[in-house]
């Protein structure tokens, strides 16, 4: 069961135009059922990396990829794209539900899309379940055919994790998450992600290293598209073994 | 202040405007009566009886046909440029295609409709000899399809990258993206493209003139010849007595209330887009 | 029984190809326009064309007969459609702009927003209704067809989409200009004319320039109120010709057809040159307004 979830990038390059390299050969096996947070300054290739797993990059044909990712021991690029995108999710920094659907119809628009018909009562049964994950069950639970513009940007940020989580994917791909919502919000959904790594694997993109140290088990370190160091957290937070991983985290502390 | 002072001007031309149709129409209502003028297809000049009843059919088909043949078209165009090869160098060069298309002139398309496509017309036996009402549908569409499509290129290319990026990453194929996300999105602008489209459609002259085969009697269907309210003014203007002037004036006035109505409704649209 | 989801990916490629396929066919009756007014009529531009004025059906029939290129050209026409198209200008120009700024400034008020529902009618109008209008009360009130007529029908017909233009385009400004203009302590005539017009005036070229071309393209109202003429004409009150009343006078004479398509190919190439020009100046103005 463990084997087909892992994650596996085989000397993945990314280049946005012909000479510059967003990621430069990047080798990594990433742990399933657990928290890997992926740090590095500016610029360094985090979102690079986590676009290219879910195929994003296809969308845009000046981008190109070399190299093979792995799910599962299969190359995703040889899989139904769909697919893929279905069981890797992505959330992004800035909140983005959909303008024309109300609450109810965001959570559910996973299965909409991908037109996966349910019945009323498992419709109500997932926006429910997906909600409380959230911590947004009792805010809205009034109010789901509202507009979700009408929320805060933390609520609408938690509706859009809802809305990825509906689809119960395997892998979740985050985007610095906490940087647009205040800290209360942040502490929700830093506890949604410990919560969820039983069941799946969770890769998050993070500025906040203290955010990092506190819920990832493991760490991956890039510098100017380059993996430097994949460790578990403990190691890279207090002594990592790259010289350049330790000069990135005392700066930041500092 | 000067400003306001020439803002009059538009107001006393569009009073000017109404005021004139009224007063030219008003011998010809008196005579005929209002409601016998619409819904009668008499036409005896002999007798002074007008009905136009025939022009406002031929308007309101060649028109709402028009509009139909067009919207697949012009969206899938529209699609074409403002989605899936947005921001390419393919899409900005079509995109200034179609907008230099859309300021074709009308006599132009006109000319070359009936010099190129009324005899392929003629051997498909639409219309009479290539003449009639499907034909000047046909061209009508013609006409509107790059006005609307560069309108709605606006709107298309509008809707956030990051909102179809959400859905794409929920497993959405291209086609879902556009069903579910962007065209609800554009919806609204998309409407008043159309109905700005419909009003340009419903005052063309010269077009219909050249290809419709302007009979002034009801049409049996759409392939017969026919004629609609601005193409039967055109026509009848140079030979008109006084009585049929007037009448003139009254299908002038039809057309005027039923152009400005839909102008209106699609400004209307608009409004509800910026906001 | 195939898999729904190799249903929708196959339901997505019929999709792609569908609107592949309708652009493909809706853009081929234009390129076989452009290719017919190629063929027809460049091969009869020549000098003359611009020189002289246009053939008499006699002459026109004669040539034909002895299978000679038809004598004229289209002097007239084209002396015409400036002659009404500057007069145009110099009506809807200032008053275009001025209630542009007008509706700008007012956004929102009552008034300002009845302005913007006539100007939506009168842009919708009919140019046949325009015509007749200006008839009534132009040609009759002079007895005549006449040069002013006709130019009165072309500003009715541009003075809308400039006012529309004015306003887009003051829309697009960013609001520190007036703001800093004013707080150095101008005054509003003087922020308007010499810091807002300046900035604008990429803007307002563009929406002119595609109101000339609208204008060179209008036929009917033309039709009502110039008459068209066969000799150049500077007299005002007498008619005169336009290029696009000369296409239709050469499609209902007799012989006449390659008069027909060298006019179309000439008035073509001109309002295309007009629309990329207009739409060039549009893009470097909006470059450098965000640029700076």
């Amino acid at each position: 069961m463990n084997k087909n979830h892992i994650l596996e990038l085989k000397s993945v390059s990314i280049s946005y135009s012909p000479g510059s390299y967003a990621l430069k050969n990047i080798s990594v096996s990433i742990k399933p059922n657990a928290i890997t947070s992926i740090i590095g300054a500016s610029g360094s290739g985090k979102s690079a990396l986590l676009r290219s797993i879910n195929r994003m990059h296809e969308l845009y044909p000046n981008i190109r990829m070399q190299g093979e990712i792995l799910l599962g021991g299969k190359n995703i690029m040889e899989m139904n794209p769909v697919e893929v995108r279905r069981r890797i999710g992505l959330v992004f920094q800035q909140p983005n539900p959909f303008p024309t659907m109300n609450i109810y119809q965001n959570v559910l628009s996973g299965y909409k899309l991908n037109k996966i018909y349910l019945s009323k009562s498992e419709k109500d049964r997932i926006v429910e379940e997906c909600l409380r994950n959230v911590s947004l069950w009792d805010e809205v639970k009034n109010g789901l055919n509202k507009n979700p513009l009408s929320l805060t940007v933390g609520q609408q940020q938690r509706l859009c994790i809802a809305r990825t989580l509906a689809l119960q994917p395997e892998f979740l791909l985050m985007d610095e998450p906490t940087s647009t919502v205040d800290m209360f919000c942040t502490n929700r959904i830093e506890e949604l992600i410990y919560r969820l790594k039983n069941n799946h694997t969770i890769l998050i993109v993070t500025h906040n290293l203290a955010q990092a140290s506190r819920i990832s088990d493991y760490a991956l370190y890039l510098e100017k598209g380059e993996l430097i160091e994949y460790d578990k957290s403990n190691i890279i937070f207090v002594a990592p073994n790259d010289k350049r991983t330790e000069k990135y985290i005392t700066e930041q502390v500092e | 202040m000067t400003l306001f002072v020439s803002t009059l001007a538009l107001l006393f031309l569009m009073a000017g405007i109404l005021y004139l149709l009224l007063s030219q129409a008003r011998p010809a209502f008196e005579h005929f009566g209002f409601f016998r003028f619409i819904g009668s297809s008499e036409w005896n000049p002999e007798n002074g009886q007008y009905g136009a009843l025939p022009f406002l059919t031929g308007t309101l088909l060649t028109a709402s046909l028009a509009l139909i043949i067009c919207i697949p078209f012009s969206l899938s165009l529209a699609l074409f440029v403002g989605d899936l090869y947005k921001g390419r160098k393919i899409a900005f060069r079509l995109n200034t295609f179609i907008d230099v298309l859309a300021g074709t002139p009308s006599v132009i398309l006109g000319i070359w409709g009936y010099y190129s496509l009324r005899p392929f017309f003629a051997a498909l036996h639409i219309g009479h000899q290539g003449y009639g009402i499907l034909p000047a549908t046909i061209l009508l569409a013609l006409m509107i399809v790059p006005y609307a499509t560069s309108m709605i290129i606006t709107f298309i290319a509008a809707v956030p990258t990051q909102l179809k990026e959400g859905a794409y990453c929920l497993g959405a194929t291209r086609f879902e993206v556009i069903r579910n996300i962007s065209i609800p999105f554009a919806k609204k602008g998309i409407m008043s493209a159309y109905a700005l489209a419909l009003g340009r459609v419903l005052g063309e002259t010269i077009i219909v003139t050249i290809i419709i085969g302007n009979s002034n009697h009801f049409p049996s269907g759409i392939n017969d010849i026919g004629n609609t309210l601005a193409s039967v003014i055109f026509n009848q203007f140079e030979t008109a007595d006084a009585l049929k002037f007037s009448f003139l004036f009254a299908i002038a006035l039809l057309l005027f209330l039923i152009t400005a109505i839909v102008n209106l409704f699609a400004r209307y649209l608009l409004r509800r887009v910026v906001s | 029984m195939i898999s729904f989801q190799k249903f929708r990916i196959y339901i997505n490629k019929c999709f792609i190809a569908l609107i592949c396929l309708f652009s493909f066919v809706v853009l081929l009756p234009f390129l076989m326009l452009i290719a017919r007014l190629v063929k027809s009529g460049l091969k009869y531009i020549c000098l003359d064309f611009f020189t002289q004025t246009s053939p008499s059906p006699v002459d026109a029939m004669l040539a034909n007969l002895a299978g000679e290129a038809i004598p004229g050209g289209i002097l007239n026409g084209i002396c015409g459609s400036l002659y009404m198209l500057t007069i145009a200008l110099v009506l809807t120009v200032p008053l275009g702009i001025l209630t542009g700024i007008y509706l700008y400034e007012n956004r929102g008020k009552k008034f300002a927003n009845l302005i913007q529902y006539l100007n939506a009618v009168c842009y919708g109008m009919p140019s046949i209704i325009i015509g007749i209008v200006v008839y009534v009360s132009v040609v009759k009130s002079f007895h005549s067809y006449s040069v002013l007529a006709g130019g009165i029908a072309l500003s009715i017909s541009m003075l809308p989409k400039i006012i529309r233009t004015t306003r887009e385009t003051l829309k697009l400004l960013p609001a520190y200009l007036k703001e800093s203009g004013l707080a150095l302590g101008g005054s509003y005539t003087g922020v308007i004319l010499k810091i807002i017009m300046p900035a604008a005036k990429g803007g307002l070229l563009t929406g002119i320039l595609i109101s000339v071309s609208r204008a060179l393209g209008e036929t009917v109202p033309l039709i009502v109120t110039a008459l068209g003429c066969s000799m150049i004409n500077w007299n005002i009150n007498a008619p005169a010709s336009s290029m696009t009343l000369l296409i239709w006078d050469f499609f209902n004479t007799p012989n006449m057809v390659s008069m027909v398509w060298a006019t179309s190919a000439f008035l073509f190439s001109i309002i295309i040159c007009l629309n990329l020009i207009a739409k060039r100046i549009g893009r470097q103005w909006k470059f450098i307004l965000y640029h700076e």
